[in-house]
């Protein structure tokens, strides 16, 4: 695969939009450069100042001033103009990396960093250095070209002059240069650093029982106060490296002009330059010496942007290029309203699994050489000893973890991606703790079906007692996560997530854990009699087993029994 | 800002005490160089009149060296305050995350069941970050900002009265003008945050929830979820920054129309020969100037909302007494060896307003002997064990350990002696040393931890780990269900306790597992008072006394044998129904 160079990923990320680039672009550099007409007019009206010539420049005043609010205009403008123009381009890649992770073909989960809160960040922080170097093109462009026409300007009037600004800003210019990487750095040990503390936060409150049973509050303190001091140390580091680059900006400024002064005092004197030109060459010098400041953050958020482009680029399997391909981003108007395909399929003869051999992620474990056989309408059940392989074989045969060997056949004929072919209206899937949303049962259940087999579902789910305990119903808010449901009501939420979709086959995950014996039943029950009715689950409950059409026994990633 | 003296300024007044020192040697060095930027304008002005007036090369070269000095001297006078006030505020923030992180843990388990983990990070981080941020700007910003406009104000009147009087006016009307103006905005910029919030929050849940949406089929229902919410926040940052930004330009140029009417009345003075044209020129610099301060200081007033209800938060949940407080007695209250556990007449309720979770519950477990307690989800079978720990305390009736009052004893006393594992394991992103003594909480050797391991089963499992017990535990994704449970006995027994509670804590483990730790289980619990509770039968079989909780009350107690032997009991029934377990002996074995 070509690996292309970030300033090219991120060009063709600017080619997504790029009239509204050039807009904001244009804008900015109307902006930029607003000070030198400006600088101009006060030349000009200073000079008026010291011939002796009597009355007020009126005109020049006015001019002076219709220029200040033409520039304050058009800086709301770039702004609004602007603003708009960057959520494009962080929606951009977003846009890509959650379709490829979500519709895409593959294992696409095991692209995902460890905790959902890491890869929020690659949603968040990658895609905003992105947008940030794009920001930053815009703001050196403009600021060189500006500081170009200044610096002529300047040595139009007095040679001296010019080089004596040139050189302090070109020492800057250096300094920031050298600077900028090393600013990312420490920006990255902070945000590390943050991170630490917060996510040890939420583990303490998240296990605060373990804590409080365990008496280890001191402990806990003892450790929070340990990555306090480390982070405080490298946030202020940090925080000091951003002052220095803001005030190479502001300092270089104000130190450049009095090197102007020192230099011209002889020429000044003799009448060479005017008061005019002494003003204007302090508000040009401004101008010039806000360059550095541009360019450090260049070089900061180049550096930055290397990283990220490598980092969105792994959750689309490396792919650098894939994350700022063109997309439509609907941002004006919304959405169109998504259209539902009729959930139909040919029905399930067979599905026969052969030499499946899947090991897990992190552990290495899994299952070797596996066979197995569901024919429509069997309730297959897989037990076996904790670390058998069971989870890992599901996973393996639906596509969720890439397998080593093997094959899935689906009424006899071989499945290419079971990722994407083994999904309702085919197969659904039941994981041992289902991951539901915050929002409304009925929302986190269809996940935008139309609501027609929603009260099937919830009645196969065995949710209906539940439900009208509820103060909404099923337009219940189950906030974060479900987090108000009960264990036993989120297994069943998922249940019902899965049924409402009608698959020919349900593939469920141990539903012990938090259902008791009775529910569970209850719920196999309804489901033989009015719902799915092949299903291949993990279980060791002996009552599932009972009702089982056929066992299959795994040890030690071994089918040792089937029938 | 009318309000003083609230609890949230004296928390602000309590953070800043200890600094005080420190606060006051930034404030002085700050002084120094907001002097030095007053006295570049002036310096210009003298610039241009001394050659305007004539005066020799050497004196001009000296006035401009001097603004070279100034400006360097200032600048590096900024970075040393920047570098202290940073100190400081860090000093003070972490002292504030730390307090309230310690206040946090001594709260009840019941305070901690409304607050999600998720609002503690925004409590004890979240809002002390923007108190600290904050902290370190009133000092550097607005404190300077306001001497600097001051005494800028204060020179320009010096200079001339009329066009120091301008400049008067031109910053009340800036500053009227930046503060009405961005006050409106700000609920624009709430909105922006509300609609980037639920953004990140809508795709931190897909994300973690991605199997799930993969394997219904619906990945391109949350890809349409982000579309909308991509678009609602294109709508809101562009409603935002016209608010903000506008409001910003019109402040500027408010300040642009000051500058050029302070120019025109330089003119007309100097035209009568009031001023000379280096005053004119360094009024015209300080009108320049006066914008910068302002506009920080309105910056500071919306990080002072910030930080006032970020204060407001934080002095609450200081103010939030636990209502579970520690008893007067130690350790030497409690014998050594197993204790008994008494409830008597004991009844809870989780709210005032809710049903009982037990009621009237009369119980005994004699010292070394093991209970069993079953009954349906939500019969109240959990609760018993969480009133033992005493994490929540009893509505009426009282919990006694070796015949003392749960509640006479000093919290970690008891929990230094009873001990508890649930079905719901709690790990921590930490190293599996950590995630067993709790980040050191129970000194133990690292002997002691590898035998508690193997006695639990872990030992293959413990050998396959690459760094041993410094192995980084991400959470639960390096375990599988069951070994993260046997994780949890491992924690547990390293405590050493007198009593054990087991709640459903082998339910994630498959029979043939379970009856293999089940020897190290009986060992371990040997000479140990244990609860035991269970929804799969088998996990029951060693216990001496088996008790049926319904509805929140006891309705069956007895020895396990009369009550197994005995078929119109309940516990014969269920036993009799799990029989047919033997089938999936049939199949194990």
């Amino acid at each position: 695969m070509s690996r292309p160079s970030t300033s090219r990923v991120i060009f063709r990320l600017l080619r997504s939009d790029w009239r509204s680039y050039v807009l904001a672009w244009f804008q900015w550099l109307c902006f930029h450069a607003a000070p030198l007409p400006v600088g101009w007019v006060l030349k000009l009206i200073l000079d008026r100042l010291t011939d002796g010539s009597p009355g007020l420049p009126v005109v020049l005043l006015a001019t002076l001033l219709g220029l200040e609010v033409a520039r304050w205009s058009l800086f709301v403008s770039a702004a609004f103009q602007w603003h708009g123009a960057w959520v494009g381009w962080l929606t951009v890649p977003r846009v890509n990396v959650l379709s490829s992770l979500a519709t895409g073909t593959g294992p696409a989960a095991g692209r995902l960093p460890g905790s959902s809160g890491e890869a929020v960040s690659r949603f968040r922080d990658d895609a905003q250095d992105l947008g940030l170097v794009l920001d930053v093109w815009l703001d050196v462009s403009a600021s060189l070209l500006t500081s170009i026409v200044a610096l002529t300007v300047i040595a139009s009037i007095d040679r001296t002059a010019a080089v004596s600004v040139a050189v302090p800003v070109a020492l800057a210019l250096g300094l920031s240069a050298w600077l900028g990487p090393s600013l990312r750095r420490w920006r990255r040990a902070a945000r590390e650093a943050t991170a630490a503390v917060t996510s040890f936060i939420g583990d303490t409150f998240g296990s605060i029982l373990a804590v409080k049973a365990g008496g280890a509050e001191r402990a806990v303190d003892n450790a929070f106060t340990t990555l306090n001091l480390h982070r405080a140390k490298v946030s202020r580091t940090d925080q000091l490296g951003s002052e220095l680059i803001r005030s190479l900006g502001y300092g270089t400024g104000e130190i450049t002009i009095g090197v102007v002064l020192v230099l011209v005092a002889g020429a000044f004197q003799r009448g060479e330059l005017s008061v005019g030109d002494i003003g204007l060459f302090a508000s040009y010098v401004t101008v010039v010496a806000s360059l550095p400041k541009w360019v450090g953050r260049l070089g900061a958020y180049q550096r930055q942007a290397d990283v990220s482009v490598d980092r969105l680029g792994e959750l689309m399997d490396g792919d650098r290029a894939a994350p700022v391909q063109q997309v439509t981003t609907y941002l004006r108007h919304g959405p169109p309203v998504p259209e539902h395909q009729p959930l139909v399929s040919d029905g399930l003869r067979q599905l026969d699994v052969r030499g499946l051999t899947v090991r897990h992620p992190t552990s290495g474990r899994g299952v070797e050489d596996v066979d197995l056989t569901v024919r429509g309408g069997e309730l297959v059940v897989i037990t076996g000893v904790v670390g058998a392989g069971k989870s890992t074989l599901l996973r393996g045969l639906l596509g969720l973890v890439t397998p080593l060997a093997g094959e899935v056949r689906w009424n006899g004929s071989v499945v290419a991606d079971p990722s994407t072919f083994l999904v309702p209206p085919r197969v659904s899937y039941l994981p041992q703790v289902p991951r539901l949303f915050s929002e409304t049962l009925s929302e986190t259940i269809l996940l935008g079906l139309p609501p027609d087999q929603l009260e099937d579902a919830l009645w196969l789910a065995c949710l209906e007692e539940d439900l009208q305990r509820m103060p909404a119903g099923a337009d219940t808010l189950i906030g974060p996560r479900g987090l108000r449901l009960s264990g036993g009501q989120v297994q069943r939420a998922g249940a019902a997530r899965a049924l409402v979709r009608r698959p020919d086959l349900l593939v469920v995950d141990d539903l012990s854990s938090a259902l008791d014996v009775e529910t569970e039943m209850r719920l196999w029950e309804r489901l033989r009699t009015a719902g799915t009715r092949t299903a291949l689950l993990v279980s060791h409950r002996p009552h599932v087993l009972a009702i089982a059409d056929r066992v299959i026994v795994l040890h030690e990633g071994r089918v040792v029994s089937d029938g | 800002m009318a309000r003083v003296r609230g609890p949230e300024t004296r928390l602000l007044f309590s953070m800043l005490r200890p600094e005080r020192r420190a606060a006051t040697g930034v404030l002085a060095v700050l002084l120094v160089a907001l002097s030095l930027r007053l006295a570049m304008p002036a310096l210009l002005g003298r610039f241009v009149d001394g050659a305007i007036a004539g005066r020799s090369i050497d004196a001009l070269v000296q006035i401009a060296g001097m603004y070279v000095a100034a400006a360097v001297i200032a600048e590096a006078l900024q970075l040393v305050v920047m570098w202290g006030s940073l100190h400081l505020s860090w000093r003070a923030g972490n002292r504030l995350r730390e307090r309230l992180l310690r206040h946090a843990l001594r709260l009840e388990m019941a305070w901690h069941g409304k607050h999600s983990p998720g609002q503690l990070i925004e409590r004890i981080d979240g809002d002390v970050e923007a108190l600290a941020i904050f902290f370190s700007n009133v000092l550097v910003h607005v404190l300077g900002n306001v001497v600097l406009m001051i005494a800028m104000l204060g020179v320009a009147l010096f200079i001339d009265p009329r066009a120091g009087a301008l400049l008067v006016l031109s910053a009340i009307a800036g500053g009227f003008v930046l503060i009405r103006l961005r006050a409106a905005a700000v609920p624009a910029r709430e909105a922006e945050r509300e609609a980037n919030a639920q953004l990140y929050g809508d795709l931190e849940e897909r994300l973690g929830g991605l199997e799930d949406l993969r394997a219904n089929g619906a990945g391109r229902y949350a890809v349409h979820r982000l579309h909308v919410n991509s678009s609602r926040s294109w709508h809101a940052a562009r409603r935002a920054s016209f608010l903000g930004d506008g409001s910003y330009a019109v402040a500027a140029a408010t300040f642009a129309a000051g500058s050029v009417a302070t120019l025109a009345l330089g003119f007309v003075l100097h035209d009568r020969g009031l001023l000379t044209v280096g005053q004119v020129l360094a009024l015209f610099r300080y009108s320049e100037m006066l914008r910068q301060p302002l506009e920080r200081i309105a910056d500071q007033l919306k990080e002072f909302q910030k930080a006032l209800a970020g204060a407001r938060r934080a002095s609450w949940m200081l103010a939030t007494d636990p209502s579970i407080t520690d008893g007067p007695l130690g350790a030497e209250a409690l014998p050594d060896g197993a204790l008994a556990v008494r409830f008597e007449r004991v009844s809870f309720a989780y709210a005032a307003d809710s049903e009982p979770a037990v009621r009237d519950i009369d119980l005994e477990v004699p010292a070394g002997s093991h209970l069993g307690v079953i009954g349906r989800t939500g019969s109240g079978k959990t609760t018993l064990g969480r009133l033992a720990l005493r994490l929540w305390d009893v509505g009426e009736g009282r919990v006694t350990i070796g015949g003392v009052d749960v509640r006479e004893l000093r919290q970690d006393v008891l929990r230094g002696r009873v001990a508890v594992v649930t079905q719901d394991v709690e790990l921590f992103r930490a190293s599996l040393r950590e995630n067993l003594t709790i980040f050191g909480a129970r000194a133990v050797s690292d002997d002691e931890l590898t035998g508690v391991l193997r006695r639990v089963g872990l030992s293959t499992w413990l050998d396959a780990q690459p760094e041993g017990l410094d192995t980084q535990l991400e959470g639960s994704s390096s375990l599988s269900a069951g070994e993260a449970q046997l994780l949890a006995f491992a924690r547990a027994f390293l405590a050493d306790p007198s009593v054990v509670i087991l709640d459903e804590a082998s339910s994630r483990l498959d029979p043939k597992t379970e009856s293999h730790i089940t020897a190290a289980m009986q060992d371990l619990l040997a000479g140990r008072t244990a609860i035991i509770v269970a929804h799969r039968l088998a996990t029951l079989d060693a216990v001496d006394t088996i008790a049926v909780v319904d509805d929140g009350r006891i309705v069956e107690h007895g020895p396990r044998d009369a009550l197994a032997a005995d078929a119109d009991s309940r516990y014969g029934r269920l036993l009799r129904v799990a029989d047919r377990r033997s089938i999936i002996d049939e199949v194990v074995q």
